[in-house]
C-alpha cells in the first residue's frame, strides 16, 4: 500500500475513488462517495460537497475555502498534499484520515475508470 | 514577489507575516471589522448603475470611471486577505494560540449550497426531474423557468476564478449542478457550539478579531468580483460600443483606462480577442466555449 502524506485539515476518513479536478466547472464524472481531488477549490463547487467522500487539495493553505467548506459540511480534509493530481489517478481508491494527512491508495481491486 | 507560470504570485512568508503584524498593529480592529461593511458598500454603489442600460454616453462615461474606482478601491482586499490571513494564523499560534479558528458560518459557498437545495426541493414539487428540467430548457413551465432565472441572478457571481467562463449566472451551470449533486443537496451541518477562546495579550485578541474580517474577505473575494462584471460591466457594453462604432465584446478587450481615454481601433481590440481566443490551454482550464462571449453579451 502507498501512503502520502499531507496537512490534515479536518478530522475524519473516508475511503472512495479518487476523482480529479483539472479544469473549472462542474464536474459531470463525479459519483456519490468520491475523493475529491483538486488544486484549489473555489466556493461556486459548495453544492457537490455533501456527495462527496472527502478532499484533498494540492494548495497548502489551512484557512482557504476547501477547508472552511470541509468544516461546515464534515468532510475530512487534506491540504498541502504536492503533486496530488499527477500522483493520484482515477483509477486510484483511497482512504483519507483527515486528522492525521495520511492518504492510503489502495491495492488496485479492478475498478474500472469512473464516469 | 513572483508570479510563477499558473499565474499564482508567490510570496516571501517572513515578509508577509511582518507586513501583516506591522498593519495590524498601524491600523485600528475597528478598522479590520469595517472590512465587510467595505465591500457591502462597494457593491451597492456597482449595484446601483445597473438601473438604466440605455443611458445616454455622459452618463455611461461616468457609470464606467465610477465601476472603475469602485473595483479599484475593491479589487486590493481580496489579494492582501490572501496573504495575510495565513501570515495572521501563523502568528497567533506562535504566541500560544491554540483554539478554534474565526471561520465564517456559514459562509458563501455553504449559503449557495443550501439555497441550491431550496431551488431544487421546489422545482422537485413541480413533479418535473432535474434531469428533465436540464435536457429541456429552456422548454420548461414558465414558473420552473423563472425561479431557475431568479436563481442565476441572484448567484451570478458563484463560478470559476476567470470572471468570463461560465458559473452560476447561467441556467444550464445551474441546473447541471442540481442534476449532478440530485438527492445529495443540502446546506451545511448546523455549527456546534463555539468553543471559549482566551487570549493571552489584547493584542492576540486584535489580530484574532482581524483574521476573521480577513477570511471572510478572501470568501468573498472571487465571487463580489465576478458579481461586479455581470451586474455593473455587462449592461454597459452594448451603449459604450454603440457610440465607439465597435462591438460590445469588442469592449471586453479594452482596459478602463482605454474606454475612459480613447479606445485603440477597432483592428487592435479584435487582434486581443483573436489572441485570447487562441489561448486554448486557459479556456479549456476555465472551462470557457468559444460561443462564451456572444452567449455573455446577448443575455
Amino acid at each position: 500500500m502507498t501512503v502520502i502524506k499531507g496537512v490534515g485539515a479536518c478530522p475524519g476518513k473516508a475511503c472512495g475513488p479518487v476523482a480529479k479536478l483539472v479544469s473549472e466547472g462542474i464536474p459531470t464524472h463525479i459519483v456519490a462517495g468520491s475523493i475529491l481531488v483538486v488544486r484549489v477549490v473555489h466556493p461556486y463547487l459548495a453544492p457537490l460537497f455533501p456527495m462527496l467522500g472527502g478532499v484533498v487539495v494540492e494548495d497548502g493553505g489551512v484557512l482557504q475555502h476547501a477547508v472552511i467548506l470541509a468544516r461546515e459540511f464534515r468532510l475530512p480534509a487534506i491540504v498541502g498534499v504536492r503533486e496530488a493530481l499527477t500522483r493520484l489517478i482515477e483509477t486510484d481508491k483511497v482512504c483519507i484520515d483527515g486528522a492525521t494527512g495520511e492518504i492510503d491508495i489502495l491495492p488496485n481491486q479492478g475498478l474500472g475508470p469512473q464516469k | 514577489m513572483t508570479l510563477d507560470s499558473a499565474g499564482d504570485l508567490q510570496v516571501d512568508s517572513g515578509a508577509l507575516e511582518d507586513i501583516a503584524r506591522r498593519w495590524v498593529l498601524a491600523t485600528t480592529v475597528e478598522a479590520a471589522l469595517g472590512l465587510s461593511e467595505r465591500i457591502d458598500a462597494i457593491v451597492a454603489r456597482l449595484e446601483s448603475l445597473t438601473t438604466s442600460t440605455t443611458a445616454p454616453l455622459a452618463s455611461t462615461e461616468s457609470r464606467l470611471l465610477t465601476i472603475g474606482d469602485a473595483l479599484s478601491e475593491f479589487m486590493p482586499l481580496p489579494i492582501l486577505a490572501k496573504m495575510f490571513i495565513g501570515a495572521m494564523l501563523a502568528w497567533l499560534r506562535r504566541h500560544g494560540f491554540d483554539g478554534p479558528l474565526p471561520l465564517p458560518s456559514p459562509s458563501p459557498g455553504a449559503r449557495l449550497a443550501a439555497d441550491l437545495a431550496t431551488l431544487a426541493e421546489r422545482c422537485a414539487a413541480t413533479g418535473i426531474s432535474p434531469a428533465e428540467l436540464r435536457d429541456r430548457w429552456p422548454g420548461v413551465p414558465p414558473e420552473v423557468a423563472a425561479m431557475v432565472r431568479q436563481f442565476a441572478a441572484d448567484h451570478c457571481g458563484f463560478g470559476p476564478l476567470a470572471w468570463e467562463a461560465p458559473g452560476f449566472d447561467e441556467p444550464s451551470f445551474v441546473l447541471e449542478a442540481m442534476v449532478l449533486s440530485a438527492g445529495h443537496l443540502r446546506g451545511p451541518e448546523p455549527r456546534q457550539e463555539p468553543i471559549a477562546t482566551v487570549f493571552n495579550s489584547s493584542l492576540a485578541a486584535a489580530v484574532y478579531l482581524a483574521l476573521g474580517s480577513w477570511i471572510d474577505v478572501a470568501e468573498r473575494g472571487i465571487l463580489m468580483v465576478r458579481r461586479s462584471f455581470h451586474i455593473s460591466i455587462l449592461p454597459l457594453l452594448a451603449p459604450t460600443a454603440s457610440v465607439s462604432g465597435v462591438t460590445p465584446i469588442d469592449i471586453l478587450f479594452a482596459r478602463f483606462d482605454e474606454i475612459a481615454d480613447g479606445l485603440p481601433s477597432p483592428s487592435v481590440l479584435r487582434m486581443r480577442r483573436q489572441r485570447y481566443e487562441t489561448s486554448t490551454s486557459y479556456l479549456d482550464r476555465n472551462g470557457i466555449k468559444p460561443e462564451r462571449l456572444d452567449h455573455l453579451v446577448a443575455a
